[in-house]
């Protein structure tokens, strides 16, 4: 075991809301909304399944292999081989992840805040201060979350409420105008930001308190349910279906905010908000990608590689898309496919393989 | 020297490649920060803009108005330019000004006539794509949006900021950048835009109001008219109706404090019917009149007399309207849409046709809450005051 620190189950409740929320708020109601139209939040609800399908799995097969996450346990399942590869399908998914992650922080922050900053100044200063996050280990990033997220989320959800003078509930209807298949669809996208929850299974064994793994898990998964379902209905109640033409809809919906010609212009609270997750966000998937390759490669140590690491990311992020369209264009066909493709059905199969060559055993014994 | 001690004079060396950063910084007095923006057809399909920028020299003056007058020049200035385009108009402007033009504060959009008559679609588009405008600007149609723009507000900081006011005041939504994209892309793609005049050189008058159809100017109502039509949209909170009461002979002055109007739509055997419910909760300002306001059954005679003026308007409103002008602004394709989505997918391409069909039953119920300070006729002697 290289990683030596420990992290309470409810610490890493939080730090997947975090983690997996906060560039679903930014950009996935407008693609959601692309297919489901006024039927978004309906999504969302669907999209959850895949949320708690994948820390179930998780947590299964961490059952029946303690201690382990999917980098060891894959080629204990599969044989070596077959087992390094998935392995390496894993780790490469997660790179992409971060530089995806990346450039949808830079995309948001130039399109709107720095249009004259070069990419790689704010790719670059942001993925160094992860690095150096994730140098310090488990705990120094869920000690961070701690410390940032609790006041951020607060204002967070103060500020959305405070778009209810804008509401306008009959947007909302008729529900399920053309059947249940267009929120079906609309939810292979929050499916991507769900299927993300499998990230549990690095977590589950640095876990002090394992019993209480499941439960914090499903909590965080039924949080970050509730928090799409909100912005999706902010989203809708404020602008209508003309929240199909915004980029960031919730953040139109919170700088349309104004009280008394004096409480307005709240961006800047927003950018700021919206940072702080997405430095968990990234904390969390660049120390996956970092320990899953140290261990994929059974060295002695990961945190050195953390900066080498985050080069490679930051590097992925600049070239993973050609522009924010094929960025936008890339999440709402084809990463609704291979995230709870990586994150759902590999790990079902992985699980069924893994109860059938362990059928019979006692428990606790486990088919080297 | 020692291995530590070599990392801070790398720091050190390093640091300095900070320095060709700050790409964005936006000094306050590198910005000319624009309070409204004025769009005008020009000749040959060609745009001209207008702006009103802020002055900050005048406004340093610890926002004492007087400073303005004798210093040359007033709070804000006016600037106008023509292009292709108004991003194309907007960058030749900003060439002739020194500082990167901002519209982080803008809060005012007006749009010319002639504009609105070409179409306003693509100037929306404009409006919404830009990064730093707020979807919470204002939007008027004016004959001379150069006018409007070159008021000088006697007491507020820019004319801007007079006209937020008196919008703000109406306690009425006023038409803004949002409401207006979701209005000419919602079911009936109408839009409803309040006009906007120059009183005089330091006053703008909010009066009457256009109706664009795919984003193209259709007609102009009158201010009569226009208040029909926000009593309709439930946008009516605020207003004095004067009413003739038979019984007294003489005027009565209500003031409306609140109102909720709701819609009923109905399909029947094909015929598409809506009924509108008026609800209005009313005020006494003025009584002419002997009538003790003690008696109830001279109450209910001013409500009376109040729902027969209200029901008047919406009469009047709805035949032009729906009879004349046939743009449905009244929202009645949202509504038809979602109690019958079935029905309403099958006349949504020709609702155009439909519109005016629509049978419009109005109903209207007025409540007196308050009398105010005196319940009787005041200034009368007590004999005077009828009673019964």
């Amino acid at each position: 075991m290289i990683e030596r620190g420990r992290i309470s189950s409810g610490q890493m409740a939080l730090i997947l809301f975090a983690g997996i929320s906060t560039t679903g708020t930014l950009v996935s109601p407008n693609m959601t909304g692309w297919y489901a139209g006024r039927d978004l939040w309906l999504s969302v609800l669907w999209a959850s399944l895949y949320g708690f399908v994948a820390v179930g799995l998780a947590f299964r097969l961490h059952r029946i292999y303690p201690g382990e996450n999917i980098i060891q346990y894959s080629p204990r399942i599969l044989g070596t081989f077959p087992g390094k590869a998935l392995g390496l399908l894993f780790l490469v998914s997660y790179l992409v992840l971060v530089g995806i992650t990346l450039r949808e922080y830079a995309e948001f922050v130039k399109g709107i805040f720095l249009p004259q900053t070069p990419m790689t100044v704010i790719v670059g200063s942001m993925m160094l201060v992860s690095a150096f996050a994730v140098k310090g280990g488990v705990e120094v990033i869920v000690r961070v979350t701690q410390a940032l997220l609790p006041a951020a989320l607060l204002i967070f959800l103060v500020t959305l409420c405070l778009t209810v003078q804008s509401w306008d509930v009959q947007h909302l209807f008729p529900i399920l105008e053309k059947g249940i298949g267009p929120s079906l669809k609309g939810s292979m996208v929050p499916g991507i930001w769900f299927s993300e929850f499998f990230v549990i299974t690095f977590l589950l064994p640095l876990l002090a308190d394992p019993s209480k793994g499941l439960r914090r898990g499903l909590i965080a998964v039924t949080s970050v349910a509730l928090l799409f379902l909100y912005i999706n209905l902010i989203c809708l109640f404020v602008f209508g279906m003309e929240y199909l033409v915004m980029v960031y809809p919730l953040f139109e919906a919170t700088r349309y905010i104004s009280y008394a010609q004096f409480f307005e212009h709240l961006d800047a609270i927003m950018l700021m908000l919206w940072m702080t997750g997405i430095f968990i966000k990234l904390c969390l998937v660049h120390y996956v990608v970092v320990l899953g390759t140290s261990q994929w490669l059974n060295l002695s140590d990961y945190q050195p590689y953390s900066l080498p690491m985050a080069f490679l990311a930051a590097g992925l992020s600049l070239w993973v898309v050609p522009s924010s369209q094929e960025l936008y264009r890339a999440i709402s066909t084809i990463f609704p496919f291979s995230f709870p493709g990586t994150n759902v059905l590999i790990p079902l199969l992985l699980w069924l393989i893994a109860e059938w060559r362990n059928r019979g055993l006692q428990k606790g014994e486990v088919v080297q | 020297m020692t291995r530590k001690g070599i990392r801070p004079i790398h720091c050190l060396i390093l640091l300095p490649l900070l320095l060709v950063g700050c790409w964005d910084r936006q000094e306050l007095n590198h910005l000319a920060i624009i309070s409204a923006l004025g769009i005008e057809q020009a000749q040959d399909g060609k745009i001209t803009v207008f702006t009103q920028e802020i002055t900050p020299r005048t406004l340093k003056g610890g926002g004492m108005g007087a400073t303005s007058e004798g210093g040359g020049g007033g709070k804000t200035l006016l600037r106008s330019e023509t292009g292709e385009t108004v991003p194309d108009a907007l960058f030749k402007l900003q060439k002739k000004v020194g500082r990167r033009l901002f519209w982080g504060h803008t809060m005012l959009v007006v749009f010319g006539e002639r504009a609105v008559r070409q179409g306003i679609q693509p100037q929306i588009d404009f409006l919404i794509r830009h990064p730093q405008m707020r979807l919470r600007a204002n939007v008027f149609i004016s004959e001379d949006p150069g006018a409007i723009l070159g008021i000088q507000a006697p007491v507020e900081s820019t004319a801007a900021r007079t006209i937020r006011n008196m919008v703000d005041l109406r306690r009425r939504k006023a038409m803004d950048i949002n409401q207006l994209a979701q209005m000419m892309a919602g079911d009936a793609q109408t839009a409803i835009i309040p006009y906007i005049q120059p009183v005089d050189k330091t006053i703008p008058y909010i009066h009457g109001s256009a109706i664009l159809k795919k984003g193209k100017w259709v007609g102009k109502l009158n201010q009569e008219i226009t208040e029909g039509v926000l009593w309709h949209r439930n946008e009516m909170k605020n207003g004095v109706i004067s009413l003739k009461i038979p019984e007294g002979r003489r005027d009565m002055g209500i003031r409306v404090v609140n109102s909720q109007v709701d819609m009923i739509p109905k399909i029947e055997q094909g015929e598409w019917r809506m009924t509108v419910r008026i609800h209005a909760e009313d005020d006494i300002e003025v009584n002419e009149t002997d009538l003790s306001m003690r008696n109830p059954r001279f109450v209910r005679m001013v409500e009376e007399a109040a729902e027969k003026e209200i029901y008047t308007l919406a009469q009047k409103m709805l035949q032009k309207v729906q009879h004349d002008l046939k743009a449905d602004i009244l929202g009645f394709a949202e509504t038809f849409h979602r109690r019958y989505p079935r029905e309403w997918e099958q006349v949504k391409d020709r609702w155009d046709q439909v519109f005016p069909r629509v049978k419009v039953k109005v109903q209207v119920k007025v409540d007196v809450e308050r009398v105010g300070m005196t319940n009787r006729p005041a200034g009368l002697p007590m004999e005077k005051v009828k009673k019964k």
